[in-house]
Order: structure tokens, then C-alpha cells, then sequence
């Protein structure tokens, strides 16, 4: 073994070291992103299930279902705002009240990623209202997100 | 990299060309034992660490990058469940209004054109049901079955089944689901849209 052998040696283990240690870091922050990723998704789907079983309560015990469309979507949306969202840092819960619809937008930023689901309730096709018949509306309109996309 | 061996046999004559090719075996036979003797293990093994460490660290790397992967691939496929529901909610609210008349019928006899079928009071045409805009992508109308009434009969709780798919699909394969939209009423009308995939 020689002096320049060593050298090498060590040169060759520092720089695969420091290689390694720089995969580690980007691999740990990768797991813990991937991992908040899920936690977000599972808490807005738990969410999204006690408020869908709180539809269904709420569709079987309004018989006759009332015609207000507006009132039952202000409840609708009263109901939600009540219900506690999973507290996971960056995650966040938002209602846009429409006439006759409800959009809420769940939003989960992590750094400078941001990744959104928006779910789309007409009471009226859930079968919570029943406006009175007024002639044929027009309803094939998108229903655009309340910020334009 | 190591340091050469002293070459003991350098300075022996060798005439004969067969004692030479013997010879020439045995220095180099020499030479690898004195190779083995020069050259240390440090670098060897520093090598063969760092390729150990290099490819146990790239594995460890490409199996987060697939868990990174399934978790954009969940994200994306909720964000299509959000839209198709949205879709499948929106065409409910159709059928009951503007385009009430199709209610009835399958999406495979609705008219291409403005024709109507007898006993709807205006034309309408049924092409904005086949393409659904929503924000963050189009949602297609694959198909539209009411609920079979025999005449006369009227079921107890009749539903009809919509198929709806991504008009622009993200990933490779289109996100479909199905739907059951119950129907209540005189005259029929949707009274509720479920999933039947989840």
C-alpha cells in the first residue's frame, strides 16, 4: 500500500460519500412529501365520507324534499363549515356558495407544490331540493370553479 | 496505481525462444504476485464500498420515486373522480330540466341532430350532454341506460345507469366511472346520483 493509493482511496470514498449523502437528504424529503401527500388524501377522503354521510341523513329526513335549492345549499354548506378538517400542516378547506351549488375545494401546498381536489354539489340532483318545474331551464353550463378554472 | 515490482528476471539472458516464452510466463507470473504484494487493499475496497453504497443508495432512490409516483397517481385520480361526479351530477340536472326528454331514452337512440322524439315540447339538441366541460379537464358521456319499464309497470325505485370517462385522460388509461341516478317522481325525474364503482 502506498501513500498515492491512500489518497486515491479516500478521494474515492469522500466524493461516493458525499454523493450518497446528497441522494439520502433528497430521498428523505422525498418520503416525508410522498408520505404528507397520502396523509392529505386520506384525511380529505374521510372528510368527504362524514360529509356524505351527513347528506344521506340529511336527504332521508326531508320527505317531501323542500323546493328552495339556495336555502338547502347554505345549509349544506353551513353543515360543512362546522365539521372539523383533520388539522395536517398546509391543508386547508374552502366553500364557494353558488345560487343552487356548492364547490368545496380542499388545498394541500407542500413547499411550492400546491395540489387542489374541488368536489361539485347541486343539492338539486342529490335529491335534496326539488325546485318548482318553471319551464325548461337551460343547465348544460360547465360548472365553472368560482375562480375560473 | 500501485507501484511497479521490482523486476527480478529483467537482467537474466534468455536465448531460446521457448525458455523465453517460459520465461516471459513466469515474469509475468512474478509480476502478479509482486502486484498483489505492491498494491494495497485500501483502494479496492474503497471501490468496491463506494459502488456497494452507490447502488444500495440509487435502489433505495428509485423505490421513493415510485411511492412519489402512486401519490401524484392518487391525487390524479381523485381529481378525476371529483370531475366525473361533478359531471355526473350536472348531466342529472339536465335531465331533469333543459334536456328532460332524453330522460327516457337511452343515450344510444338520443337524436345526432336537433330532432327531438314525439311528445317534447321543443327541440333540443342532445350534443352538449356528450361533452361535459369541467374545470380541469372534459368529461365524455360513454353512455346513458334509463331504467326498463315495461308499460305500464313502474319499478318501486327505479334508477338508470351513466358511464362517464376523461374526455383528456392524464395518464395512459381513461379514469371511467359508472353512476346510478335514482329516479323518483311523476313525471320521472333524478333524484340523486351515486357512484357504483367506490
Amino acid at each position: 500500500m502506498s501513500l498515492t493509493e491512500a489518497i486515491v482511496a479516500s478521494l474515492v470514498w469522500t466524493l461516493t460519500a458525499l454523493g450518497v449523502l446528497q441522494i439520502w437528504v433528497a430521498s428523505g424529503r422525498a418520503h416525508a412529501d410522498a408520505q404528507s401527500d397520502q396523509q392529505a388524501l386520506a384525511a380529505i377522503d374521510a372528510d368527504l365520507l362524514r360529509f356524505d354521510a351527513r347528506l344521506q341523513a340529511h336527504r332521508s329526513a326531508q320527505q317531501p324534499p323542500i323546493s328552495d335549492c339556495s336555502a338547502v345549499t347554505a345549509a349544506l354548506a353551513e353543515t360543512l363549515a362546522d365539521q372539523p378538517l383533520a388539522p395536517l400542516p398546509g391543508l386547508s378547506r374552502r366553500l364557494d356558495l353558488a345560487p343552487a351549488s356548492l364547490w368545496v375545494i380542499y388545498r394541500f401546498s407542500q413547499g411550492e407544490r400546491l395540489q387542489e381536489r374541488r368536489r361539485w354539489l347541486a343539492p338539486e340532483a342529490l335529491g335534496l331540493c326539488r325546485p318548482e318545474p318553471t319551464g325548461l331551464r337551460d343547465t348544460v353550463q360547465a360548472t365553472a370553479s368560482p375562480d375560473g378554472r | 496505481m500501485c507501484a511497479p515490482p521490482r523486476r527480478r528476471w529483467q537482467g537474466q539472458p534468455l536465448a531460446l525462444p521457448s525458455v523465453q516464452v517460459l520465461a516471459g510466463s513466469r515474469r509475468s507470473g512474478l509480476r502478479g504476485a509482486g502486484h498483489a504484494s505492491e498494491c494495497g487493499y485500501l483502494l479496492p475496497l474503497a471501490c468496491g464500498g463506494s459502488l456497494l453504497l452507490l447502488l444500495s443508495c440509487l435502489s433505495l432512490q428509485s423505490l421513493i420515486w415510485g411511492r412519489q409516483l402512486d401519490g401524484r397517481g392518487a391525487w390524479q385520480q381523485r381529481q378525476a373522480d371529483d370531475r366525473l361526479g361533478a359531471a355526473a351530477q350536472r348531466l342529472a340536472l339536465a335531465l331533469n330540466a333543459s334536456h328532460h326528454c332524453l330522460l327516457a331514452l337511452p343515450s344510444s337512440a338520443w337524436p345526432s341532430g336537433v330532432a327531438m322524439p314525439a311528445g317534447c315540447p321543443a327541440p333540443v339538441d342532445p350534443a352538449p350532454l356528450w361533452l361535459l366541460p369541467q374545470p380541469g379537464g372534459d368529461v365524455r358521456l360513454v353512455s346513458w341506460t334509463p331504467p326498463s319499464m315495461p308499460q305500464g309497470s313502474v319499478p318501486v325505485a327505479p334508477a338508470g345507469q351513466l358511464t362517464l370517462a376523461e374526455a383528456q385522460p392524464r395518464g395512459p388509461v381513461a379514469v371511467q366511472r359508472r353512476f346510478r341516478l335514482l329516479l323518483a317522481g311523476d313525471p320521472l325525474r333524478v333524484n340523486g346520483v351515486q357512484e357504483l364503482d367506490r
